[in-house]
């Protein structure tokens, strides 16, 4: 581009801007302003709105001049750069600063403008501020954004499965605190499926150092142990729930055979009719394949609780001067082994000696 | 009307339970240690914890083919001989058979490598062989009970040439059948025998017992304990109650790889039935059972069903074989009075009719 190009454009570009400044101030009201001409809110907003029209146009149209500017003094784009961040953040401060002032309203929700602007007011100040400050500490900013959304996302996921079910296990609980026995059991099994996937991997996390095994053993065999009680609350719970429904059964059949004359006449007989009637129930539950997988559950977590805590024991005693469980295991292996050697020696040893005798005998033959 | 609650009745029945109560008392503090597994018998072959004993004939005729019996892993076999009057040991000796019994032991921790391989192929194998060499026969008959009676049919289908008869008594074959009625079937195959066997090696008797208990859980950890005191006023129906007390709590503990592979193809994939059991390298096929067999089961049994005992004369090829129900439960086959007048004549008749 010449000079005279340049030029040429420039004076172009003002008359642009004195017509769009005329547009901009005497706007053509819109039918509903009409009509509304003697409101003060309506009118105001149609100032604000003006204002931000205002804005809005000339930054446009400062862009479109600059753009010329910019392809003539291509040395000169970052201070231009500069400029237009700030014209940025003023414009986008506005925006939010009007958002801020329309809370006020009564229909308003300020969770929803919280929740808006927490996403995009560091956008705003980052893509407005940060392009002032020199590279290097530019990208020393966005590393600690970056650690911080990171934080954010970690601190989420952990406390997400509590959050999203909090309502539901509160609910639950306070069922099960009035003696409903389902809701116990439900609120049991969602409170260990949450502790699993929170508290039980923080448990299980690799440790580090010189005294990582101890307290890697340490860590495990705690979740193990809250595994375990969690399984016995769930079993306990499956077994009360029958008991609750067996007692209410009885007072409402003994009620029955009151009433027709047919109930036990001595303690000795409703003894009998009362084991009789606790055992059918039982039996009822132990048969159902809900029992048969709490119980497996119930025998597993048991088992992996004694499994994490023997390991705990024997590294904790390894110092003293005893073999341990496993090193004793080790022996009886190769005890086994040696044993079986033998064995198969013994078979070939006694087929050798047969397979001679046989021989023998019919040499002398 | 009648009247709601007979008060008299009641009084004089607790002041009655009460006498019984303090009875009771008194017949413990003086009753001594009843002893089971008292008839005469000889130790004739060790291996291991394995012993193997010869019972000594009480009647001068005696039957030419000897007679092994099998018992199962999870309690002791005295329960064959549990009292001097009612003991299946003593009434099959009378019959005139000649009786081998194999006592499992308790195993300890060195034993948990032992495999289901080694019952069948290493134990049972020369407990028989020792069994022949001891009596001079070619064969011999084979009496399994319980989870004996399943190692009885196992290795009876690998090592038919051995085996002149085969009798099982409450023995479970068909476990996927079982589990239809049947609660440890059902449990077994929900459970995690993996997780046990690795943190246990050597599977604790008590917890076995614990999970007997819960098959009937009023009657065996409650009303039984009540019901005694009713008992105790004869001194030979309390003392036998301790036996049998003793015995039910007498439970060794179980070598943890025969466990598993127990649990795992038998509880839970019921490879026996389906013929892709193996053992040593074989296969065990029960059609390869093709002497006489006789099939006994309880028809009140609530720890081996009935289902799980029946289907057997259906997987075998033997053509003589017969299934016999008694009206009684797993352990009343051995001490009730019903058995004891029907079951050991039964056996000793049936094998007397085929020792030719």
């Amino acid at each position: 581009m010449t000079q005279v190009d340049f030029f040429g454009e420039w004076i172009n570009l003002q008359q642009k801007l004195l017509d769009f400044y005329q547009g901009s101030m005497n706007p053509e009201p819109k039918e509903e302003e009409k009509k509304n001409s003697n409101n003060i809110e309506s009118n105001m907003k149609s100032v604000q709105e003006l204002w931000q029209n205002w804005l809005d146009i000339s930054n446009q149209f400062i862009k479109q001049s600059m753009k010329s500017v910019t392809e003539a003094y291509p040395q000169q784009q970052e201070i231009i750069n500069k400029m237009f961040s700030g014209a940025s953040l003023y414009q986008n401060l506005h925006k939010f600063w009007e958002d801020l002032r329309s809370i006020k309203a009564a229909d308003s929700n300020p969770l929803e403008f919280l929740n808006k602007w927490k996403e995009e007011y560091p956008r705003l100040v980052a893509d407005s501020i940060i392009p002032f400050w020199p590279e290097q500490v530019q990208n020393y900013y966005h590393e600690c954004i970056e650690i911080y959304n990171l934080s954010q996302d970690t601190a989420n996921k952990f406390v997400q499965p509590w959050l999203s079910e909090a309502q539901e296990l509160q609910g639950l609980l306070q069922q099960s605190l009035a003696g409903d026995q389902e809701a116990y059991i439900e609120f049991n099994r969602l409170w260990k499926e949450k502790f699993a996937s929170t508290f039980g991997k923080v448990l299980n996390i690799p440790q580090f150092s010189m005294n990582r095994a101890i307290m890697q053993k340490q860590m495990h065999s705690i979740n193990a142990l809250i595994n375990f009680m969690n399984t016995i609350g769930e079993f306990t719970a499956l077994m009360v729930k029958v008991n609750q429904e067996t007692l209410q059964t009885i007072i409402k059949d003994y009620q029955e055979m009151l009433r027709r004359g047919a109930n036990p006449k001595t303690y000795k007989e409703f003894y009998d009719y009362w084991w009789q009637t606790n055992e059918a129930a039982y039996l009822k539950l132990f048969g159902t394949s809900e029992f048969s997988r709490i119980l497996s559950q119930l025998l597993e977590a048991g088992v992996n609780y004694k499994k994490e805590t023997d390991s705990l024991l024997e590294k904790q005693l390894e110092f003293l001067p005893y073999p341990s469980k496993t090193d004793m295991e080790s022996v009886y292996k190769t005890l086994d082994t040696l044993k079986r050697e033998v064995r198969t020696l013994k078979k070939e040893m006694s087929a050798l000696k047969e397979g001679k005798s046989k021989s023998d005998k019919s040499k002398d033959a | 009307m009648s009247a709601v609650i007979d008060f008299d009745k009641t009084i004089s029945e607790v002041l009655e339970s009460q006498k019984k109560f303090l009875n009771s008392v008194d017949m413990l503090l003086n009753m001594g240690d009843p002893q089971s597994d008292t008839t005469l018998k000889d130790l004739i072959y060790q291996e291991d914890k394995m012993k193997l004993f010869h019972y000594r004939p009480r009647v001068k005729k005696v039957c030419k083919t000897p007679t092994l019996i099998i018992y199962a892993l999870v309690n002791r076999q005295y329960m064959m001989d549990l009292q001097p009057d009612r003991s299946v040991i003593k009434n099959l000796l009378e019959s005139g058979l000649d009786i081998y019994i194999i006592d499992w032991g308790y195993p300890t921790a060195e034993d948990r490598y032992i495999t289901l391989d080694d019952y069948i192929d290493v134990y049972i194998e020369n407990a028989v062989n020792e069994v022949l060499r001891e009596s001079g026969a070619d064969k011999v008959n084979i009496l399994g009970v319980c989870q004996g009676g399943t190692f009885s049919a196992i290795y009876t289908a690998l090592n038919p040439h051995k085996v002149k008869n085969l009798i099982t008594m409450v023995a479970p074959i068909d476990f996927e059948a079982g589990a239809a009625d049947g609660l440890l079937f059902k449990w077994g195959k929900a459970m995690n025998v993996d997780s046990l066997v690795d943190a246990f090696g050597i599977v604790p008797g008590e917890l076995l017992n614990g999970g007997f208990d819960m098959l009937k859980p009023f009657q065996l950890m409650i009303n039984k304990y009540l019901g005694i005191i009713d008992n105790f006023d004869d001194p030979e129906t309390a003392a036998n109650f301790i036996r049998m007390e003793k015995w039910i709590l007498d439970s060794p503990d179980q070598a943890g790889e025969a466990y598993r592979r127990f649990i795992k193809d038998l509880y839970q994939e019921n490879k026996l039935v389906k013929g892709s059991l193996e053992i040593g390298g074989r296969t065990v096929d029960l059609e390869d059972i093709t002497m006489p067999v006789l099939n006994i089961y309880g028809e009140q049994d609530h720890l081996v069903p009935p289902a799980a005992s029946i289907p057997f004369n259906d997987c075998i090829g033997s053509t003589d074989k017969e299934l016999v129900a008694y009206p009684v439960g797993h352990i009343g086959m051995y001490v009730s009075s019903k058995s004891q007048q029907l079951l050991a004549p039964k056996i000793a008749e049936w094998i007397w009719k085929r020792d030719k």
